[in-house]
């Protein structure tokens, strides 16, 4: 009996005994670092940085809406694609018939607020931070707020009225309200003027540093800001400074701009970086590659026998007769920039290749002949087609150039300068006639066709009824219904 | 502590303890025949035996004991002890409803006793069903238990609802394997089970706290008995084949539909139609006819009063009617019981299971198997003449050559044990302790070799991927019972426990490419290049849980009955402030049929009423950590040409995380008319999630990748649950006639704002299928309502009419009309059908005669709509891909159909796919399951034989379904807000098999 006694005291002992050590036991510490302890150290915070950058590359993103909005929406594109039902809502853009359950604008409303709130997280993380030299708390919270900047515009550009954020926003802020556009452009040059003041001219920038923001991208930007605010008289002097300090040229050959040799070269102001990872097959965000390359690459090929085979993209993007018609006789953009049924691309290149636009079934090439060579890569650097290394052209020395033209061109200036240095490298004569506008836009459009530009041009010029179904009240397209419901102090674009 | 201890230990003894002897004695049925393993317990205390092979039994009691023998099938008879030492028993058959003991949590009561909602399944049932995995067997078994096998794919478990979908995340139940929480059971072999019982209440299972808010399924494995050892041997062989496959057009159908489809768009036609015959089976071409499967298993018990066991060994092999599907299993198991003193029991189950699984690519939106042999043209061949893979027109992966250079293998090793030690302290009073772990290794194994179809279809450089994930929980229960009767009418039993439960799981994996070969046997890492670079990851989580559980029932003269729980749960995934949850749940019953007016009622047999309330916790739907703020890698960047590891914080930590809480209130009777010749149970419930963990969205401008965690919504089930069974013999001729009925409502009350929905089910560029908003179930299909066809162009004037951007171009006689409330000429997006089903049921019967044998069992799901993915390729207007031989019937002229999903042919349509009703369709059918016709050898033959038993039987699966549903099977399912849609899921197949059961 007393046995018993012993072994049943134990078992009580036991059963009780997990509560002393029951606190303890219940807090199992994360295997990620968690926000608290997080910036120790100049390279967490660049690691941190790149995580900023990254939003930049991403599929739903950048990738795919750039071009889906500047080209396919403008009249300088079709969508392309499997069939009217291969991306159907940037069809529905272009008929400007979207509505708020739009996916390509689901996505375009979250995307860069993404990228928003990993700079606030950053700039808040790292400012006065002991643990970060101060060199480098400086250079990257510039850096942060040249990406603020730009990730503002790509939503202000879209949407108008958006809400500014540039802090790391508490629940309660959620549901902030939309800001006036005016607020919005004005909040981005704050950021892009604190930028030029701390960040490096590209030719001081290290090696393994190409990529970053400059204080030429913040300062060629802040142009770009204040030509979408018809603010003439900034734009030509800043442009005029940049193109003063002589850090940029044109690119001698047009071609060479789209090709590898051009990437991060002398025209580059700013890109968005892109590689290619032997082997990976992951698709979207999941690599470092783009996608735009397989997306506009071509339905089909002729083989050495003249044959129709499978080509290797899938045809979205394609240029119009109305933009082929734009070039003027011996612009040599054209052959650099749209290419037809049974023309070589890379000719005389291993990479040589016969474009094929007939159709061998029953859709994709009925509506156009041609193909856009800008973001078509050669055979020998296409890996895993989801994840060509191709950078994307964010802006180049040229739309620099032209954005001067165009300032100067309303205020009286002198416009023909930059305007006939981008003819020149095009083989093209200097510009003749009077029409300023009129010589600026045409320039615009030949030498930044298939670059997403074209749309914003329009609409920002007040010339968008050159696109079919386009009124005023489309100027800003609708704020996702997702949004709406989510915060209802959000008001809706009258589209 | 010390107090505590002192003051139960005058609790406990302050009964007086008795001397005990040994009594022995036969037990003989009806024939004078010795009855072998029949159970006898002392009444009043969980202590017990069994008979040996010839009837005898051996137990220690004290005088004034009363030993009850119960037998299945036969009256449980009593018996005093008396100073007698020796006693002869004769059973009588019962032709009544056996009063089964029913495993119940942490403990065993008397079916007639329960006052939750526990149904119970009979091991037969299980066993009589040839399939690979335990839970397909208990498909159309019960009522309010839902199985759906959403892919037939070998070896995929089905998901298991109990009372519909308790929550937005995860409402899986959870199992219990002999006193362990496991989260599957796919590793067990259905003939090593002797019992399965699933709690269905909060009042039942709330002694399971908060693992068990989706339901418990608790799974008791054979044990040995003591007696003569005995030895069984199982076995089947059998066929599988598709049963339904979507009906396509035929090559020359498909090249005049392209025609149409060309000209109605101003081009011109391709196909010369009559050049081309029936095309190629892409299906058959990829798939596997007769594709066998096997299983065999040998088991042996036995055991002496003092030790007894159960070893078993099985091996089941099943292939895919899929080319590249795959599985087997192999599995092992001891159970043993050992009595080491007259005050201690030891025991231990343990199970190792090895399993290994074929994959192929399916239920991917893109390139998935089971719908690329449908959109494929039947006008290509296989091969080019030169032999190598043709290249499809229409751009969809020859699926052939996917098929061929498909190598995605799975592997699966477990070890589940656990030992136990029981303390008499003395009569009434047990303590037991319990220890047990799992641990599971899962290896997958991804090999891309080269090659090439096209320059977009291949794949130019070789990677191999190994993927590993480990899973090692460990728990540990202690619980000490109490069983007592006072003065006869008061029957009481209680128990206290507590619970630890540790559980890491940790993963990692790695990718190298460019193998010099793609011979199989050199597929290894080191054979890469890349090597020492490898693309790696890896990360653990780790769950603590602590709990302290409570239950006392009570019976009234064996007529009221009243059960309470309360059960404290602590887990580490909650904020600082909100470990803790407590969870009470009571239920009482009346067993009317006791009462003096209906004791002896010639019609009612047995009557008993049951209702219980009851909450339990639930954290299964949140993931570890979502206290905190955690940074994530992978979010990489390039600067300098080279790869920059990139970091950020996708989410925001919520502190206040606390559990989610399921309150249960549930109504049922249970009775029996005619001697149990009718028997069957009644139940209502209603269950309210409230405090549901939910990733509430949040506004865009939050720039929050990953919605924190909050406890948010609520939610409400309701239902009937209904079971019937008929059992009665007309001399040697006996039958069986049962069903279940199972209706389930759900509504979501609550998101955790105003004005909010969630979207869920994400699919191909349509963006998401389904949308759960407060008033309606979860996860309706959102999307526009094809109302009809445009017959004319006046039909489309009209509709336009009021529209400000006038008629689009594109719109002609023969495009779908989408239903437009407000008359300004742009459709209205609208809730258009809803995946959960109005009612679920079974029919299920057998008949015995001499020695044949005869079962089925149906199996129905009513009112569901299915989202039916496939046809956006197969009633697509375009006919850029194959098309379902329904589009013969399509819209050719005004009047000809209004059927929207037979739209006209448009090779340049861009309005009939848009998501839109027009691809919901009526997801209700009615499946013959399964038929078993065996025979039993008779006992001269089996004397002859020297055999116990020797049955043969032939069994079909999935014979035939009944539905209006063109998919491949309306059995889809999904998980979450991902329910109803079918992306193209591999069938289950029809199964022939051929069995023997042995035993000597």
């Amino acid at each position: 009996m007393k046995k018993i006694n012993i072994y049943m005291s134990l078992a009580l002992t036991l059963t009780v005994l997990f509560s002393s050590c029951s606190k303890e036991f219940l807090n199992t510490p994360p295997p990620n670092i968690s926000d608290d302890s997080f910036y120790t150290s100049d390279d967490v915070a660049r690691g941190a940085l790149a995580g900023v950058y990254d939003p930049l590359a991403r599929y739903d993103y950048s990738q795919q809406h750039e071009w889906m909005l500047g080209d396919v929406v403008s009249d300088d594109a079709e969508k392309g694609g499997e069939g009217p039902n291969d991306a159907a809502y940037a069809q529905e853009l272009k008929e400007f018939r979207a509505n708020s359950e739009n996916k390509l604008l689901g996505d375009r409303w979250v995307q860069p607020y993404i990228g928003i709130n990993r700079a606030n997280k950053l700039i808040q993380g790292i400012d006065g931070n002991d643990n970060i030299s101060e060199d480098v708390q400086i250079r990257i919270i510039g850096e942060s707020k040249f990406l603020r900047a730009y990730y503002h515009f790509q939503l202000t550009k879209v949407f108008g009225r958006i809400p500014i954020v540039n802090k790391v926003l508490q629940p309660s802020e959620f549901t902030k309200p939309q800001n006036e556009i005016s607020e919005v452009y004005a909040q981005i040059e704050l950021d892009l003027l604190d930028a030029i003041s701390v960040l490096p001219y590209k030719r001081d920038l290290a090696a393994e540093d190409i990529g970053r923001a400059t204080k030429g991208a913040a300062q060629s930007m802040l142009v770009k800001m204040y030509i979408f605010q018809d603010k003439w008289q900034e734009a030509a002097n800043l442009s005029d400074i940049v193109i003063g300090e002589g850090n940029y040229s044109l690119e001698p050959n047009y071609a060479d701009v789209f090709r590898t040799v051009g990437e991060n070269g002398v025209e580059s102001i700013f890109e968005i970086q892109y590689m290619s990872i032997a082997g990976d097959s992951e698709w979207g965000d999941a690599n470092e590659g783009n996608v735009t390359a397989i997306y506009q690459g071509t339905r089909e090929l002729y083989n050495d026998k003249g044959e129709i085979v499978s080509g290797w993209g899938w045809g979205f993007n394609l240029p119009t007769q109305n933009l082929y018609d734009e070039y003027e006789t011996g612009d040599l953009r054209l052959k650099a920039t749209i290419i037809g049924d049974g023309e070589k691309a890379f000719e005389g290149t291993d990479d040589e290749e016969i474009i094929a636009t007939q159709h061998i079934n029953n859709t994709g090439y009925d509506d156009t002949v041609y193909h856009s060579l800008k973001y078509y890569i050669p055979a020998s650097e296409r890996n895993d087609m989801s994840d060509a290394p191709n950078n994307w052209r964010v802006i180049r020395y040229a739309d620099l150039l032209l954005w001067n033209a165009e300032a100067k061109a309303h205020l009286g200036g002198d416009w023909k300068t930059p305007l006939n240095e981008v003819r020149a490298r095009a083989g093209l004569s200097a510009v003749t006639g009077s029409d300023a506008l009129k010589a600026v836009y045409h320039e615009r459009r030949v030498e930044l066709a298939m670059e997403a530009h074209r749309y914003w041009d329009l609409v920002r010029t007040g010339r968008g009824d050159l696109m079919k179904g386009y009124s005023e009240n489309k100027r800003y397209l609708p704020i996702p219904q997702k949004e709406l419901a989510l915060n209802p102090n959000l008001v809706q674009n009258p589209y | 502590m010390k107090q505590l201890n002192t003051t139960l230990l005058l609790l406990f003894f302050s009964i007086s303890i008795f001397a005990q002897s040994q009594y022995s004695g036969i037990v003989l049925d009806e024939n004078n025949e010795p009855l072998p393993g029949v159970s006898i317990i002392i009444k009043g205390s969980l202590q017990g035996t069994s008979t040996d092979f010839d009837g005898n039994f051996i137990i220690d009691a004290n005088e004034g004991d009363i030993l009850e023998f119960s037998f299945m099938g036969y009256y449980t008879q009593t018996q005093k002890l008396s100073s007698q030492a020796t006693y002869n028993i004769s059973l009588q058959p019962d032709t009544k409803a056996l009063d089964e003991i029913v495993v119940v949590g942490y403990g065993v009561q008397k079916k007639s006793d329960l006052t939750g909602s526990i149904a119970t399944v009979k091991p037969e049932d299980l066993q009589n069903r040839d399939v690979a995995n335990v839970d397909q067997a208990l498909q159309g078994q019960m009522a309010g238990v839902t199985v759906t096998q959403a892919s037939g794919t070998p070896g995929e478990a089905p998901s298991v609802n109990i009372r519909g979908i308790g929550t937005l995340n995860n409402s899986a139940p959870l199992y219990v394997v002999d006193g362990m929480m496991v989260e599957d059971i796919s590793y067990l072999n259905s003939r090593d089970i002797e019992s399965l019982q699933v709690l269905k209440d909060a009042s039942a299972s709330a002694i399971y706290g908060s693992r068990g808010a989706g339901g418990v399924i608790i799974v008791t494995t054979k044990k040995g008995k003591a007696g003569e050892g005995k030895v069984n041997f199982n076995s089947y062989y059998g066929f599988q084949n598709f049963a339904h496959s979507p009906e396509l057009t035929t090559a020359s159908e498909w090249a005049m539909l392209n025609n149409e489809a060309r000209l109605a768009a101003g081009l011109s036609p391709d196909y010369n139609p009559s050049e081309y015959g029936v095309g190629t089976d892409w299906l058959g071409a990829i798939s596997q006819k007769n594709a066998p499967i096997q299983n065999y298993d040998l088991s042996f018990s036995g055991g002496s009063d003092k030790s007894t066991y159960f070893i078993s060994g099985a091996y089941m092999s099943q292939a895919g009617i899929i080319q590249k599907s795959n599985y087997d299993r192999l599995s092992i198991r001891i159970n043993a019981e050992h009595q080491v003193k007259s005050w201690l029991k030891v025991g231990e189950n343990i199970t190792v299971s090895s399993s290994n699984q074929g994959k192929i690519l399916e239920s991917d939106d893109w390139n998935n198997l089971l719908v690329t042999p449908l959109t494929v043209s039947p006008l290509q061949s296989i091969y080019n003449s030169d032999g190598t893979y043709s290249v499809s027109k229409n751009q969809v992966n020859n699926p052939v050559a996917k098929m061929d250079n498909t190598r995605n293998n799975d592997n699966n090793f477990r070890v589940i044990g656990n030992i136990f030690g029981e303390i008499e302290f003395m009569k009434g009073l047990i303590f037991r302790s319990n220890v047990g772990v799992q641990y599971r290794i899962g290896d997958n194994h991804v090999f891309n070799p080269v090659y090439y179809v096209s320059p977009t279809e291949g794949n130019q450089i070789n990677s191999l991927g190994k993927h590993q994930n480990k899973n090692l929980s460990t728990e540990w229960t202690n619980m000490m019972s109490y069983m007592t009767t006072i003065n006869e009418k008061h029957s009481i039993t209680g128990i206290l426990g507590t619970s630890v439960f540790m559980e890491k799981m940790e993963w990692h994996g790695l990718t190298v490419t460019d193998l010099p070969t793609d011979d199989d046997n050199n597929v290894i890492i080191d054979n890469s290049p890349n090597a020492k670079i490898a693309s790696a990851y890896g990360s653990f989580i780790e769950v603590n849980q602590l709990s302290y559980f409570g239950r006392i029932n009570y019976s009234y003269n064996n007529k009221y009955l009243l059960t309470a729980n309360l059960r404290a749960d602590g887990s580490s995934k909650f904020g600082t402030e909100n470990k803790w949850g407590i969870f009470p749940s009571f239920s009482t019953g009346w067993k009317i049929s006791e009462e003096d007016f209906l004791k002896d009622n010639s019609v009612i047999s047995s009557l008993k009423a049951r209702i219980g309330w009851g909450q339990i916790g639930n954290q299964g739907s949140i993931p570890a950590y979502t206290q905190t703020t955690l940074a994530t890698g992978g979010n990489n960047y390039v600067w300098g040409g080279a790869l920059v590891p990139g970091t950020s914080f996708p989410g925001i930590g919520n502190d206040e995380i606390k559990w989610e809480t399921t309150t249960t209130t549930n109504f049922g009777l249970d009775f029996g008319f005619w001697e149990g010749k009718l028997s069957g149970s009644a139940e209502y419930y209603m269950k309210t999630t409230t405090d549901m963990l939910l990733q509430v969205p949040v506004p865009g401008q939050a720039g929050i990748e990953s919605a924190p965690w909050q406890n948010a919504g609520e939610m409400e089930n309701s239902g009937i649950e209904l079971g019937l069974l008929w059992r009665d013999n007309v001399g040697d001729f006996e039958y069986s006639i049962g069903g279940n009925f199972t209706t389930i409502n759900n509504k979501v009350t609550s998101l955790g704002g105003a004005n909010e929905f969630i979207d869920g089910a994400e699919y191909r560029n349509w963006g998401y299928m389904t949308r759960t908003v407060v008033g309606r179930p979860i996860a309706n299909f959102y999307g526009l309502v094809a109302e009809g066809i445009f017959q004319n162009q006046k039909e489309i004037d009209d509709y336009y009419a009021n529209s400000k951007d006038g008629i689009p171009s594109h719109i002609q006689p023969g495009d779908v009309r989408y239903q437009d409330i407000d008359g300004d000429g742009v459709a209205d997006y609208d809730f258009i059908g809803s995946p959960l089903p109005d009612f679920t049921y079974a029919i299920n019967g057998s008949i015995a005669y001499k020695g044949l044998d005869f079962n089925f069992i149906l199996n129905g799901v009513s009112g569901n709509d299915i989202y039916n993915g496939t046809n956006d390729y197969l009633l697509n207007s375009t006919a850029y891909w194959n098309m379902s031989k329904t589009m013969m019937n399509r819209w050719t002229g005004e009047g000809s159909t209004n059927n929207p999903k037979h739209a006209r042919m448009n090779a340049k349509d861009t309005n009939n796919s848009l998501k839109s009703s027009r691809f919901i369709e009526d997801g209700s059918y009615l499946r013959i399951q399964n038929v078993q016709i065996g025979y039993s050898f008779s006992d001269k033959v089996l004397e002859r034989l020297k055999l116990d038993r020797f049955r043969v039987y032939v069994s079909g699966q999935n014979l035939y379904t009944f539905t209006k549903y063109m998919g491949y099977d309306p059995e889809v399912g999904g998980s979450g807000l991902d329910i109803g849609l079918d992306r193209g899921a591999y069938p289950i197949p029809r199964t022939i098999t051929f069995g023997v059961n042995l035993g000597f």
